[in-house]
């Protein structure tokens, strides 16, 4: 992997995302900026030093989290300098501001969906593709103690069920904050293009001693089961039950590989990238439903 | 309390496998024994004519094809009735007319109208109607609801339950004019009332999703996912879906997870519930028990009978699946969110 200087922008995940760079590229590329003029703080983060002006550098990547209001202005920022843009969704205001931004950056900006490289979600979606038949109805459940990403995990649910059960067609979506001042709990359900029903619930209202996540793919002829209780995917389908052992695994650094091997091959690779656009039109069709307790069509 | 004396239980139609339950129960309960049972098919008395013969102390059942003669029998004080769902109404406004009790199999009816009917006969009659949702008597869930109620997890502020089934319904359940409709008025209501019966709350909106997927050539609904909103705003969800794997290690499931403001509880009725509160140790206990859900709830209905009072579930909650399930429907039909009632 050629050499490129990274700068991080936002707290959420940083670390996990510091450390994917830093198995990924010389130590010395990876900037931490504080773009806000904040001077104060830490100089350094894990080891990386922390900046809080832009770099004089003219190429590499920027991996821009942080303030979701913000995320749009330090993108567009970082493509005026000559940077690439890897950005956490959501950004922008609405679906159409966001696919905007997008289609103004061309090539030069990718969009973080960790969901399609998080190792329990992709063998989820693998092995419902091996003899499960069509699937009828998907669940995916999240729900953990406070924590403080949450209009991102809002959007993990949704980038969620699209890997899990493909193209949504509808959905109905309720939130609400029970234990926090804002949002901290998402029902939704809704269709998929192909008829299949899903269920998403994402809450971080729960007790510090309990968390839970169910993967669950039900087709015609079997079905994938993956409960946090227990450490085995279960996969039920004509031939008998296959048990394929769950392990955590981070989905950073297998994501920036990609998207920076995308970048190095000048784009060839970037068809292969998963489509952020139908997962950015289902989130946006979700905040619109939240709005206005309504059924939103996509 | 103990039983003073045995209520005379005559069993109505085994359309629903749920029967053969009942009568299990009935034959170890001391407060109520079977002395009638009534079928229009001779072979679906079969698996209770085997119980009675394996059992040491069986009491002598008299047997009919038509159930007008069982409720003839004055020695007969209740019925328990597990038609297909669409006869419920005729056979239990024919109960109380006779004067018998009546533990209805759920769901109680198909519309509405006919629910206030049965409420409205047995009322007239004197005679106590109930509901036969045995999860509320299954001990894991029996003592949950205890410990909700003694504020171990705060006020409820959010539930998720399930009740999966492999696709083997088969016969008049799958027949939209006896059932009245699929996974959803078979399944929904289990949820349901154990929603209501541990917040105390009504189904304001419901907001449904359904379909016939796992099994296209049958006629009635088999997947479905609602979010549901409870009095006081508590938001819910309920997954009713016949569509788990022929090869699934189980029957089925009843699971309900509930979220509090002190903690959270969540329990498998054949199996354990946890309950986890909010304290700086973050307390975790269990619950484990597995007895038979249908003992309990045979005896909640003869003993009320036996003292005068009305059994835990009542028609009016009977009543209140029926809502949910039309509400679901008519969500799905119309392709929005319905609102039951202000809330």
């Amino acid at each position: 992997m050629a050499e490129q200087s990274v700068i991080l922008i936002g707290a959420e995940n940083l670390a996990e995302r510091l450390e994917a760079y830093k198995r990924l590229l010389p130590a010395e590329s990876i900037t931490i900026l504080r773009p806000d003029g904040a001077s104060e703080g830490r100089n350094t983060f894990l080891g990386v030093p922390v900046a809080h002006e832009w770099p004089d550098t003219s190429s590499g990547i920027a991996d821009i989290a942080g303030d979701c209001a913000a995320r749009a202005v330090s993108a567009r920022r970082a493509l005026e300098g000559g940077w690439r843009a890897l950005i956490h969704p959501p950004f922008g205001d609405s679906y159409a501001n966001a696919e905007a931004i997008l289609a103004a950056a061309g090539g030069a900006m990718r969009v973080a969906l960790p969901v399609h490289y998080t190792h329990k979600y992709e063998t989820a979606a693998q092995s419902a593709r091996s003899g499960i038949g069509d699937t009828i109805t998907v669940r995916n459940i999240r729900v953990f103690p406070p924590a403080q990403v949450w209009q991102q995990s809002t959007f993990q649910l949704v980038e969620a069920l699209y890997l899990l059960g493909g193209p949504i067609q509808r959905i109905y979506a309720r939130a609400a904050a029970l234990k926090s001042a804002d949002t901290d709990t998402v029902f939704c359900n809704g269709r998929y293009e192909n008829r299949a029903i899903y269920y998403g619930e994402m809450s971080a209202a729960y007790p510090s001693t309990y968390s839970k996540e169910v993967i669950e793919i039900t087709g015609r002829d079997g079905m994938v089961e993956y409960d946090s209780n227990a450490r085995s995917f279960w996969l039920a389908s004509e031939s008998g039950i296959t048990l394929t052992e769950a392990y955590h695994q981070s989905p950073y650094e297998k994501m920036a590989a990609a998207y920076i091997e995308s970048w190095e091959t000048d784009g060839e690779l970037a068809s292969e990238l998963p489509d952020p656009l139908p997962i950015l039109r289902a989130y946006w069709a979700a905040m619109e439903s939240i709005e206005r307790n309504e059924v939103v069509a996509i | 309390m103990s039983a003073t004396r045995s209520l005379n239980i005559g069993a109505i139609s085994f359309d629903h496998g749920h029967q053969n339950g009942y009568v299990s129960a009935l034959l170890d309960l001391p407060s109520a024994q079977l002395v009638a049972a009534s079928d229009t098919i001779p072979g679906q008395l079969d698996r209770m004519h085997a119980m009675l013969a394996a059992h040491p102390e069986a009491p002598e059942v008299k047997v009919f094809s038509d159930y007008h003669e069982l409720l003839e029998l004055d020695e007969v004080e209740a019925v328990s009735i597990c038609s297909a769902n669409a006869d419920h109404a005729e056979m239990t406004i024919a109960a109380a007319q006779a004067g018998k009790h009546v533990l209805c199999e759920k769901p109680l009816s198909i519309t509405l109208e006919e629910a206030d009917s049965m409420i409205a006969a047995c009322r007239d009659a004197g005679v106590y109607l109930g509901t036969a949702y045995p999860c509320r008597f299954a001990p894991v869930a029996w003592q949950a609801k205890q410990r909700v109620d003694a504020g171990e997890i705060g006020d409820i502020l959010a539930m998720h339950g399930t009740n999966h089934l492999r696709p083997f319904t088969e016969g008049w359940f799958i027949d939209p004019q006896r059932s009245g409709g699929g996974t959803i008025r078979d399944h929904i209501v289990h949820v349901t009332d154990l929603m209501r019966w541990f917040t105390g709350k009504e189904v304001v909106e419901v907001y449904a999703e359904g379909d016939t997927l796992k099994r296209p050539h049958i006629a009635v609904d088999d997947v479905a996912i609602l979010v549901e909103t409870f009095e006081g705003g508590i938001i819910a969800s309920t997954d009713p879906s016949w569509n788990r794997p022929e090869n699934w290690s189980k029957w089925g499931n009843v699971y309900l997870r509930l979220l509090g403001t002190r903690g959270m509880i969540e329990f498998e009725i054949t199996g354990q519930a946890l309950v986890r509160t909010e304290t700086k140790s973050g307390t975790v206990s269990s619950i484990d028990t597995s007895e038979s859900m249908n003992y309990y709830l045979l005896k909640d209905f003869s003993e009320a009978i036996i003292a005068g009072r009305s059994p835990l579930v009542t028609g009016e909650d009977g009543r209140a699946g029926v809502e949910a399930i039309l509400a679901a429907y008519q969500s799905i039909e119309e392709g929005r969110p319905i609102r039951l009632r202000d809330g």
